[in-house]
Protein backbone atom coordinates (compact mmCIF):
# COMPACT_ATOMS: atom_id res chain seq x y z
CA UNK A 1 0.00 0.00 0.00
CA UNK A 2 1.41 3.89 -0.53
CA UNK A 3 2.03 6.01 1.65
CA UNK A 4 -0.85 8.10 0.46
CA UNK A 5 -3.19 5.45 1.88
CA UNK A 6 -1.73 5.70 5.18
CA UNK A 7 -1.05 9.41 5.48
CA UNK A 8 -3.02 11.24 7.91
CA UNK A 9 -2.87 15.25 8.30
CA UNK A 10 -3.36 16.83 11.16
CA UNK A 11 -4.67 20.34 10.95
CA UNK A 12 -5.05 21.18 14.68
CA UNK A 13 -4.20 24.27 17.58
CA UNK A 14 -0.60 23.92 19.08
CA UNK A 15 -1.15 25.17 22.78
CA UNK A 16 -1.04 23.81 25.98
CA UNK A 17 -4.68 23.69 26.18
CA UNK A 18 -5.43 21.64 23.10
CA UNK A 19 -2.08 18.91 23.88
CA UNK A 20 -3.91 16.62 25.86
CA UNK A 21 -6.03 15.87 22.75
CA UNK A 22 -3.34 16.31 20.12
CA UNK A 23 -1.66 13.37 22.00
CA UNK A 24 -4.43 11.29 22.04
CA UNK A 25 -5.33 11.95 18.23
CA UNK A 26 -1.54 11.06 17.35
CA UNK A 27 -1.30 8.21 19.30
CA UNK A 28 -4.56 6.92 17.90
CA UNK A 29 -3.47 7.35 14.08
CA UNK A 30 -0.11 5.63 15.54
CA UNK A 31 -1.28 2.76 17.12
CA UNK A 32 -3.67 2.01 13.89
CA UNK A 33 -0.74 2.11 11.57
CA UNK A 34 -1.10 5.10 10.39
CA UNK A 35 1.32 8.10 9.62
CA UNK A 36 0.21 11.63 11.13
CA UNK A 37 1.63 14.41 8.89
CA UNK A 38 1.87 17.63 10.87
CA UNK A 39 3.76 20.47 10.06
CA UNK A 40 6.10 22.29 12.78
CA UNK A 41 4.48 25.61 14.06
CA UNK A 42 7.74 27.22 13.83
CA UNK A 43 8.78 27.69 10.27
CA UNK A 44 8.39 30.84 8.57
CA UNK A 45 5.27 31.83 6.98
CA UNK A 46 5.69 30.93 2.98
CA UNK A 47 7.90 27.85 3.51
CA UNK A 48 4.90 26.86 6.07
CA UNK A 49 2.08 27.32 3.65
CA UNK A 50 4.09 25.35 0.85
CA UNK A 51 4.57 22.22 3.53
CA UNK A 52 1.11 22.43 3.93
CA UNK A 53 -0.06 22.10 0.13
CA UNK A 54 2.59 18.88 0.11
CA UNK A 55 0.75 17.55 3.72
CA UNK A 56 -2.66 17.55 1.70
CA UNK A 57 -1.22 16.04 -1.30
CA UNK A 58 0.77 12.96 -0.15
CA UNK A 59 -2.19 12.16 2.91
CA UNK A 60 -5.45 10.53 2.00
CA UNK A 61 -6.95 10.94 5.33
CA UNK A 62 -7.25 14.57 6.99
CA UNK A 63 -8.09 16.04 10.50
CA UNK A 64 -9.17 19.34 10.93
CA UNK A 65 -9.81 20.32 14.65
CA UNK A 66 -11.80 23.89 14.87
CA UNK A 67 -12.81 23.50 18.38
CA UNK A 68 -10.32 26.28 18.84
CA UNK A 69 -11.61 29.03 16.16
CA UNK A 70 -12.77 31.36 18.94
CA UNK A 71 -12.21 35.33 19.64
CA UNK A 72 -9.32 36.26 21.41
CA UNK A 73 -8.55 38.63 24.23
CA UNK A 74 -7.36 40.69 21.10
CA UNK A 75 -10.88 40.52 19.84
CA UNK A 76 -9.67 38.32 16.68
CA UNK A 77 -10.30 34.93 16.08
CA UNK A 78 -7.54 31.93 15.35
CA UNK A 79 -8.42 31.15 11.44
CA UNK A 80 -5.46 29.51 10.51
CA UNK A 81 -7.06 26.01 11.06
CA UNK A 82 -10.41 26.26 8.54
CA UNK A 83 -7.95 28.00 6.18
CA UNK A 84 -6.27 24.86 5.68
CA UNK A 85 -9.32 22.92 6.04
CA UNK A 86 -10.25 24.74 3.36
CA UNK A 87 -7.22 24.03 1.13
CA UNK A 88 -7.55 20.65 1.92
CA UNK A 89 -11.88 20.52 1.03
CA UNK A 90 -10.99 22.59 -1.96
CA UNK A 91 -8.50 20.06 -3.50
CA UNK A 92 -11.32 17.88 -3.35
CA UNK A 93 -13.97 19.96 -4.56
CA UNK A 94 -12.01 21.14 -7.46
CA UNK A 95 -10.97 17.67 -8.71
CA UNK A 96 -7.34 18.39 -8.13
CA UNK A 97 -5.53 14.97 -10.01
CA UNK A 98 -5.07 11.91 -7.32
CA UNK A 99 -7.20 14.11 -4.58
CA UNK A 100 -10.68 12.46 -5.48
CA UNK A 101 -10.35 9.80 -3.14
CA UNK A 102 -9.21 12.05 0.11
CA UNK A 103 -11.53 11.51 3.41
CA UNK A 104 -11.53 14.12 5.76
CA UNK A 105 -12.91 14.45 9.52
CA UNK A 106 -13.60 17.71 11.14
CA UNK A 107 -13.41 17.88 15.44
CA UNK A 108 -15.36 20.58 16.99
CA UNK A 109 -16.60 20.77 20.79
CA UNK A 110 -19.67 20.86 20.10
CA UNK A 111 -21.89 19.65 17.29
CA UNK A 112 -23.56 22.39 16.00
CA UNK A 113 -20.93 25.32 16.76
CA UNK A 114 -19.38 25.61 13.14
CA UNK A 115 -22.50 26.64 11.63
CA UNK A 116 -22.67 29.95 13.47
CA UNK A 117 -18.96 30.65 11.24
CA UNK A 118 -19.03 28.03 8.70
CA UNK A 119 -21.68 26.72 7.61
CA UNK A 120 -20.13 25.94 4.00
CA UNK A 121 -18.75 22.74 5.90
CA UNK A 122 -22.41 20.79 6.30
CA UNK A 123 -22.35 17.81 4.57
CA UNK A 124 -18.96 16.72 5.79
CA UNK A 125 -18.24 14.27 8.31
CA UNK A 126 -17.80 16.51 11.56
CA UNK A 127 -17.82 15.32 15.19
CA UNK A 128 -17.61 16.98 18.26
CA UNK A 129 -15.08 15.91 21.09
CA UNK A 130 -16.66 18.18 24.11
CA UNK A 131 -12.58 18.65 25.09
CA UNK A 132 -12.41 15.20 25.96
CA UNK A 133 -9.40 13.59 24.99
CA UNK A 134 -11.02 9.82 24.69
CA UNK A 135 -14.07 11.38 22.82
CA UNK A 136 -11.12 12.44 20.47
CA UNK A 137 -9.94 9.12 20.35
CA UNK A 138 -13.17 7.54 19.88
CA UNK A 139 -14.26 10.09 16.23
CA UNK A 140 -10.66 9.45 14.87
CA UNK A 141 -10.66 5.68 15.40
CA UNK A 142 -14.56 5.51 14.45
CA UNK A 143 -14.06 7.24 11.48
CA UNK A 144 -11.25 5.46 9.93
CA UNK A 145 -12.77 2.22 10.87
CA UNK A 146 -15.31 3.07 8.66
CA UNK A 147 -13.12 4.88 5.79
CA UNK A 148 -10.84 1.78 5.63
CA UNK A 149 -13.62 -0.96 5.98
CA UNK A 150 -12.05 -3.35 8.07
CA UNK A 151 -11.89 -3.80 11.63
CA UNK A 152 -9.59 -1.82 13.55
CA UNK A 153 -8.71 -1.92 17.40
CA UNK A 154 -11.53 -0.51 19.87
CA UNK A 155 -10.92 3.44 20.78
CA UNK A 156 -11.72 1.46 24.45
CA UNK A 157 -8.81 -0.57 24.24
CA UNK A 158 -6.23 2.17 22.87
CA UNK A 159 -8.11 4.14 25.39
CA UNK A 160 -6.63 1.86 27.88
CA UNK A 161 -2.83 1.84 26.36
CA UNK A 162 -2.47 5.51 25.97
CA UNK A 163 -2.95 6.10 29.62
CA UNK A 164 -0.32 3.94 30.07
CA UNK A 165 1.67 5.98 27.48
CA UNK A 166 1.13 8.67 29.15
CA UNK A 167 2.44 7.30 32.68
CA UNK A 168 5.94 6.94 31.16
CA UNK A 169 5.29 10.31 28.51
CA UNK A 170 5.62 11.99 32.59
CA UNK A 171 8.06 9.48 34.04
CA UNK A 172 10.75 10.15 31.33
CA UNK A 173 10.48 13.53 30.45
CA UNK A 174 10.04 14.77 34.11
CA UNK A 175 13.62 12.90 34.49
CA UNK A 176 14.90 14.24 31.62
CA UNK A 177 13.96 17.53 32.64
CA UNK A 178 11.04 18.61 29.87
CA UNK A 179 7.72 19.79 31.26
CA UNK A 180 5.39 16.90 30.14
CA UNK A 181 2.90 19.47 30.09
CA UNK A 182 4.09 22.33 27.92
CA UNK A 183 3.60 21.48 23.60
CA UNK A 184 7.05 23.27 23.31
CA UNK A 185 9.15 21.00 25.04
CA UNK A 186 9.73 18.46 22.03
CA UNK A 187 9.14 19.27 18.22
CA UNK A 188 6.24 17.09 17.19
CA UNK A 189 8.50 14.96 14.85
CA UNK A 190 9.99 14.32 18.43
CA UNK A 191 6.44 13.49 20.05
CA UNK A 192 5.51 10.95 17.36
CA UNK A 193 8.71 9.17 17.30
CA UNK A 194 8.82 8.79 21.08
CA UNK A 195 5.11 7.02 20.33
CA UNK A 196 6.34 5.25 17.45
CA UNK A 197 9.42 3.77 19.81
CA UNK A 198 7.01 3.21 22.91
CA UNK A 199 4.04 1.38 20.72
CA UNK A 200 6.60 -0.83 19.09
CA UNK A 201 7.85 -2.08 22.63
CA UNK A 202 4.41 -2.40 23.85
CA UNK A 203 3.52 -4.52 21.17
CA UNK A 204 6.42 -6.99 21.74
CA UNK A 205 5.82 -7.46 24.68
CA UNK A 206 1.60 -7.31 25.27
CA UNK A 207 -0.10 -9.86 27.10
CA UNK A 208 -4.11 -10.87 26.47
CA UNK B 1 11.94 21.10 11.92
CA UNK B 2 15.57 19.78 13.79
CA UNK B 3 15.06 18.02 17.08
CA UNK B 4 15.91 20.08 20.11
CA UNK B 5 16.98 16.81 21.91
CA UNK B 6 20.72 15.98 22.64
CA UNK B 7 20.83 13.06 22.53
CA UNK B 8 17.74 11.52 20.67
CA UNK B 9 18.15 8.08 20.41
CA UNK B 10 18.78 7.63 24.09
CA UNK B 11 15.77 8.78 24.55
CA UNK B 12 13.66 6.83 21.93
CA UNK B 13 14.57 3.90 23.73
CA UNK B 14 13.99 4.70 27.09
CA UNK B 15 10.86 5.06 25.70
CA UNK B 16 10.97 1.92 24.25
CA UNK B 17 12.26 0.37 27.01
CA UNK B 18 9.32 1.74 29.24
CA UNK B 19 6.69 0.17 27.27
CA UNK B 20 8.65 -3.60 27.56
CA UNK B 21 9.54 -3.55 31.26
CA UNK B 22 5.70 -4.49 33.08
CA UNK B 23 6.78 -3.63 36.59
CA UNK B 24 3.48 -4.91 37.84
CA UNK B 25 2.07 -1.60 37.92
CA UNK B 26 -1.75 -1.33 38.17
CA UNK B 27 -3.49 1.59 36.55
CA UNK B 28 -6.93 3.44 37.73
CA UNK B 29 -7.95 4.61 34.08
CA UNK B 30 -11.42 6.37 33.04
CA UNK B 31 -13.76 4.44 31.18
CA UNK B 32 -16.94 5.28 29.36
CA UNK B 33 -19.21 3.39 32.72
CA UNK B 34 -16.88 4.23 34.87
CA UNK B 35 -13.43 3.35 36.40
CA UNK B 36 -11.35 0.66 35.05
CA UNK B 37 -8.41 -1.66 36.32
CA UNK B 38 -5.64 -2.38 33.87
CA UNK B 39 -2.49 -4.37 34.26
CA UNK B 40 0.80 -2.77 32.56
CA UNK B 41 1.37 -4.48 28.97
CA UNK B 42 -1.79 -5.56 28.50
CA UNK B 43 -4.97 -4.71 26.11
CA UNK B 44 -8.34 -5.13 28.13
CA UNK B 45 -8.77 -3.80 31.37
CA UNK B 46 -9.55 -6.71 34.34
CA UNK B 47 -12.40 -4.67 35.37
CA UNK B 48 -14.76 -1.66 34.88
CA UNK B 49 -16.27 -0.24 38.11
CA UNK B 50 -18.72 2.70 39.34
CA UNK B 51 -16.50 4.37 41.64
CA UNK B 52 -12.78 5.45 41.28
CA UNK B 53 -12.40 4.27 45.07
CA UNK B 54 -13.58 1.27 44.55
CA UNK B 55 -11.65 0.89 41.34
CA UNK B 56 -8.72 1.49 43.66
CA UNK B 57 -9.77 -1.58 46.15
CA UNK B 58 -10.44 -3.96 43.07
CA UNK B 59 -6.87 -3.46 42.01
CA UNK B 60 -5.28 -3.77 45.84
CA UNK B 61 -6.95 -7.58 45.65
CA UNK B 62 -5.85 -8.12 41.70
CA UNK B 63 -3.35 -11.38 41.71
CA UNK B 64 -0.76 -9.28 39.79
CA UNK B 65 -0.75 -6.64 42.38
CA UNK B 66 2.80 -5.44 43.19
CA UNK B 67 2.32 -2.52 45.50
CA UNK B 68 2.13 0.19 42.92
CA UNK B 69 -1.58 1.42 41.57
CA UNK B 70 -1.08 4.89 39.14
CA UNK B 71 -4.37 6.67 39.48
CA UNK B 72 -5.21 8.84 35.77
CA UNK B 73 -7.55 11.91 35.48
CA UNK B 74 -10.43 11.93 33.00
CA UNK B 75 -8.09 13.25 30.61
CA UNK B 76 -5.55 10.43 30.60
CA UNK B 77 -2.78 12.29 32.34
CA UNK B 78 -1.75 11.28 36.22
CA UNK B 79 -3.24 12.15 39.03
CA UNK B 80 -1.50 10.22 41.74
CA UNK B 81 0.45 7.19 42.63
CA UNK B 82 -0.31 4.95 45.70
CA UNK B 83 2.39 2.77 47.02
CA UNK B 84 2.48 -0.07 49.92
Amino acid sequence: MSSFHKNVFINCPFDNDYFPLLKSVLFTVLFLEFEPKIAETSDSGASRLSKIKHLIRASKFSVHDLSRVQVSEEGLPRFNMPFECGIDLGARLLEMPGMGDKKCLILETEKFRYQRFISDISGNDIRAHHDDPKLAMKNVRDWLNINVRQRLTRHADIWLVFNEFEFDYEEILNGEGYDPNDINALTFTDVIDMMKDWIKGWNETKGE
Amino acid sequence: MASNIANKSALTDKFRSAASNHSGRIHIVHATTGWAVKREGTMRASGVYPTKKEAINRAKEHKHYRGVIIIHKKDGSIHRWIRS
